[in-house]
């Protein structure tokens, strides 16, 4: 095998191992973490003003 | 019970982090649209010559700046993640968001789709030039590969994706200037050869208006810069700053990209360039190998950037869409380490990689070019319903764009000289698509609706407006 097909081989191997990180930490927060938190972000809040540690002019 | 949850001090809320300056908004817009000036735009020289190309390049440059003055007003003052979506939401109502949101969700998944498979072949390609054994490479391998790195990057913060972002981007923009000064303008017929290569329009002004279509790839996606609303730490300032900017940097990239490509090649051989990179083949003709490595890398640069901030805005406007009940609220969540959508940016994967692996990349950039469109045909009304709700005065705007209502007019009457440029290429796909909203809408209105939590629609802390 020359290099090239080597390397296209490696490609599919990290690719695969990449996106079984996702899924695996996706799913470890899905256990660790209240539903209800994980869904509580809200639009239109701003947590720099919220928090005062920054006040826009 | 989770831990997290029940422990002393846990946080009560988890928000998208506000990390990002104009900088990473100018990254954002710029990093998705500057794929279409080293491919894409040539098809336009294919229907309406070279200087059909360029009038197109003019008048969608005037349709985009329309777009990006309407969008700096309002993004500036509905700091939102889901851009469009969300300013949907507030000045027309829920099914007009809906479509709002799909519209962006299949532009910027589609142009993902497009990038990412051009990436896993200019890596053939590359082998190939380089008198490497292009058979022996499997671009899909490639393709698979750069998404699982754009989208692991993207997974784990929005600061990190977007400065990489920025760093190719410039690369890649730098590399056209690069191209420009190497092709010595300042010595005309020495090696450019406009004067022997420019021709009449071959197919008269018909081939004009229908090179209007792929005048769009010189600029598609750079409303993009809206999806960063939540995450920058000064809307009213990074949001009009980093979109205009943008904007300015395309026009000059897109009128150089013209300027050499026309001036090296041939019309014929540019509206057909099957290598899919005219710029990578201009560099190539020079006959230098300095400039050939460096728009070789431009090019492969230009199509990652692109990917990358295509992964970013899909999974927001996925999120957002989430978040309010337009889709399961599963998708509505932020990773309590890194503050990303992670689920929707998971999920939208298989769907992108799908797309890239087996469907041919004109089909996937009509999908994404014509879902743009709808949307940038929705933004005249949106800008009229806004002013009109919400006089100048009424509430704090950003920035506010000058000559209303002359952009929203002008932006309307190009987006249907548009949608006629590409029902003469693309009719039936064209169709296909207004018929495929149609029944989206109807699945939202008649089912979808009942989940959609109306009572936090609105969460602009503004007056009522004007009429109500």
């Amino acid at each position: 095998m020359d290099f090239w097909t080597v390397a296209s081989y490696a490609a599919w191997i990290i690719s695969a191992a990449i996106f079984l990180w996702m899924l695996w930490d996706a799913f470890k927060v899905g256990q660790r973490f209240d539903e209800e938190l994980l869904q509580s972000s809200r639009e239109g809040v701003d947590e720099l003003l919220e928090h005062g540690d920054r006040v826009r002019p | 019970m989770s831990v997290e949850a029940a422990g002393a001090g846990a946080p009560k809320r988890i928000d998208l982090l506000k990390v990002l300056g104009p900088v990473h908004v100018w990254a954002l817009g710029v990093g998705i649209v500057l794929v279409g000036e080293f491919m894409g735009w040539n098809y336009g020289v294919g229907k309406g010559g070279a200087y059909g190309a360029l009038i197109a390049c003019w008048v969608i440059g005037l349709l985009y700046t329309c777009v990006a003055m309407i969008d700096s007003e309002i993004t500036s003052t509905v700091a939102a993640a889901g851009g469009q979506y969300a300013q949907a939401k507030h000045t027309i109502g829920p099914l007009m968001a809906f479509n709002v949101g799909l519209y962006l969700i299949l532009a910027y998944t589609m142009l993902e789709a497009g990038d990412i498979q051009v990436a896993g072949q200019l890596i053939q390609i590359g082998v190939g030039v380089a008198g490497g054994a292009a058979d022996s490479v499997d671009w899909q391998a490639f393709t698979v590969l750069s998404l699982a790195i754009l989208a692991l990057l993207n997974y784990r913060g929005v600061f990190m994706t977007l400065t990489v972002n920025f760093i190719i981007t410039a690369a890649a923009f730098v590399s056209i200037i690069i191209l420009f000064i190497g092709l010595e303008p300042w010595n005309p017929g020495k090696v450019l050869l406009h004067q022997k290569l420019l021709t009449d329009l071959p197919y008269g002004w018909l081939g004009v208006i229908a090179s209007l279509h792929f005048g769009i790839w010189y600029y598609l996606g750079i409303e993009g810069t809206c999806q960063a609303a939540e995450e920058v730490r000064s809307p009213g300032r990074a949001l009009p700053l980093g979109t205009m900017t943008g904007m300015i940097t395309l026009l000059i990239a897109a009128a150089l990209t013209w300027y050499v490509a026309c001036g090296m090649l041939p019309w014929e051989y540019i509206g057909w360039d099957a290598t899919l990179a005219p710029l990578f083949d201009t560099a190539r003709i020079s006959g230098s190998a300095a400039l050939t490595i460096i728009l070789f890398v431009g090019t492969l640069f230009s199509a990652i950037a692109s990917a990358n901030g295509c992964i970013n805005d899909a999974a927001r406007a996925w999120f957002s869409m989430g978040r309010d009940r337009y889709l399961p609220a599963w998708f509505g969540t932020v990773h309590p380490r890194y503050r990303t959508p992670f689920r929707s940016i998971i999920f939208l994967i298989p769907i992108a990689a799908i797309f890239a692996l087996r469907i041919p990349l004109a089909q996937i950039i009509t999908f994404s070019i014509l879902s743009g469109l709808l949307n940038y045909t929705f933004m005249p009304l949106n800008m009229f319903k806004f002013r009109n709700k919400w006089p100048i005065g009424s509430i704090r705007r950003g920035y506010v764009h000058p000559f209303h209502p002359v952009p929203a007019i002008v932006l309307l009457l190009l987006c249907i000289t548009t949608f006629f440029a590409v029902y003469l290429g693309y009719g039936r796909q064209l169709l296909a698509m207004t018929l495929f909203y149609i029944i989206a809408s109807v699945w939202f209105a008649f089912y979808r609706y009942k989940f959609v939590r109306r009572g936090d629609q609105f969460s602009m802390p503004w007056p009522r407006p004007l009429g109500y």
